[in-house]
């Protein structure tokens, strides 16, 4: 009973620090968030200017882990045990401010398919505005480690083992645009993605962990991405009307 | 056989069977069959040559045929023959750029590069340029992603109608990513 108890201190030692330490080495990364604009410049003049105005920005400022059910078999000639990690991505793990990243990514595209230009501060009654909420900015995934060990009559076989899962991206915008006082349109995005997680063969365990953070982060930059895009075709489509 | 020697066997079958076995950073591909794979899930960075320049140009196809058959060897003496007899086509700085990227030569690759004509081979000359220049500033330690972000920018901005050369330049992007 004694044995017992305390092997499973053991193990529940083992697995709090192995999440701890995995928080620890997935922070170390900083990936670039900045994406290829594949849009089709339209090079129409603009119609009228619009000031941005970006309200909230709700991105944890850290990468955390947590635990997930994992799974023990301990058998006498074959052990498994399987530690499984939620992954939530944070603003350390990505290389430029995620609101500085969203702002100049909007000025970007609306310089290539814009009607419209973008004005430092509202001046008169025909300059529009554009409040842009994020509601929710959520990149997950998942990671597990396990390791086999297995024991034969003199000898015995230990192996171990981390596969990272595709990242899954829920973006909620919601955006008020105003002209003067005057709400002339209103819209919610609702965008969600899961990327490929497409895992290299035969790499270490940095390159593992780094590739797993750079597909979180890649699943956000396109989630912005087409939050973008269809955020800039509605402005054009308010303003021509 | 003596021990040391085995060990010397043993190192060598496994440096041979991971030289044997490790894929070229960068495919030569045919646009044509470029064209009817799935870019949106691969990390594999292809270099497309249009099917037109392959009919046009004899050395260029030849290179082709020997780099899509792995003949690197036949490939490397076709160069030097070419290079002893005095060419100095775009056709054949072009064949030797793609013989150097496939043996990961980039130095020399970047050189060879800027021998090809300024009017042949424009969007290729450009889009090896950048890659080159990017495997070099890696090499050094001076990367910067969104530098080479803005060149690969201009360059599909440069050839707005090319579809297949956006998927192409986003696999590049994955691949800097990936490997930041």
């Amino acid at each position: 009973m004694r044995h017992l108890f305390i092997s499973l201190i053991a193990i529940l030692a083992v697995s709090c620090s192995q999440t701890k330490m995995f928080q620890k080495s997935i922070s170390s990364y900083n990936i670039p968030i900045e994406y290829l604009h594949d849009s089709k410049k339209t090079n129409v003049s603009a119609i009228d200017s619009i000031t941005i105005r970006l309200n909230n920005v709700p991105i944890d400022s850290i990468t955390t882990v947590s635990k997930l059910k994992g799974l023990v078999l301990p058998f006498i000639v074959f052990n498994y045990s399987e530690v499984n990690m939620s992954v939530k991505l944070g603003q350390s793990s990505i290389e430029k401010p995620y609101d500085d990243f969203f702002l100049t990514s909007f000025i970007e595209e609306s310089k290539r398919t814009g009607r419209f230009g973008i004005a430092n501060q509202p001046k008169q009654d025909s300059t529009y505005t554009l409040d842009i909420t994020i509601d929710t900015c959520s990149t997950l995934s998942k990671y597990r480690r396990s390791n086999t060990v297995i024991f034969l009559l003199f000898a015995y076989s230990m192996s171990f083992n981390e596969i990272g899962f595709p990242a899954e991206t829920n973006l909620q915008v919601s955006t008020k645009l105003r002209k003067g006082d005057l709400v002339v349109a209103e819209k919610n995005y609702r965008i969600t993605k899961t990327q490929p997680f497409l895992q290299s063969r035969n790499v270490s365990i940095e390159k593992l962990r780094s590739d797993f953070t750079a597909n979180m982060v890649e699943s956000l930059s396109l989630c912005t991405k087409q939050c973008i895009e269809d955020m800039i075709h509605d402005v054009n489509n308010s303003i021509r009307n | 056989m003596t021990y040391k020697m085995k060990n010397i066997i043993i190192l060598l079958s496994i440096s041979l069977g991971f030289i044997c076995c490790t894929a070229p950073k960068y495919i030569t591909k045919k646009q044509s069959e470029i064209n009817k794979l799935d870019l949106d899930n691969s990390i594999t960075n292809y270099i497309p040559i249009a099917d037109n320049d392959l009919e046009a140009s004899t050395v260029l196809d030849s290179t082709y045929c020997l780099l899509t058959n792995k003949k690197y060897l036949k490939l490397e003496k076709y160069i030097n023959q070419l290079e002893s007899s005095g060419n100095n086509s775009s056709d054949f700085y072009l064949s030797k750029t793609l013989l150097q990227i496939t043996n990961g030569d980039y130095p020399n690759a970047v050189k060879s590069v800027r021998l090809i004509n300024e009017t042949d081979y424009i969007l290729l000359k450009r889009l090896l340029s950048i890659d080159m220049n990017n495997e070099l500033a890696k090499t050094n330690g001076v990367f910067d992603y969104n530098g080479f972000l803005k060149r690969y920018q201009d360059l599909i901005d440069s050839f707005p109608e090319n579809e297949s050369l956006k998927k192409i330049v986003a696999i590049r992007l994955r691949y800097l990513r990936y490997n930041y």
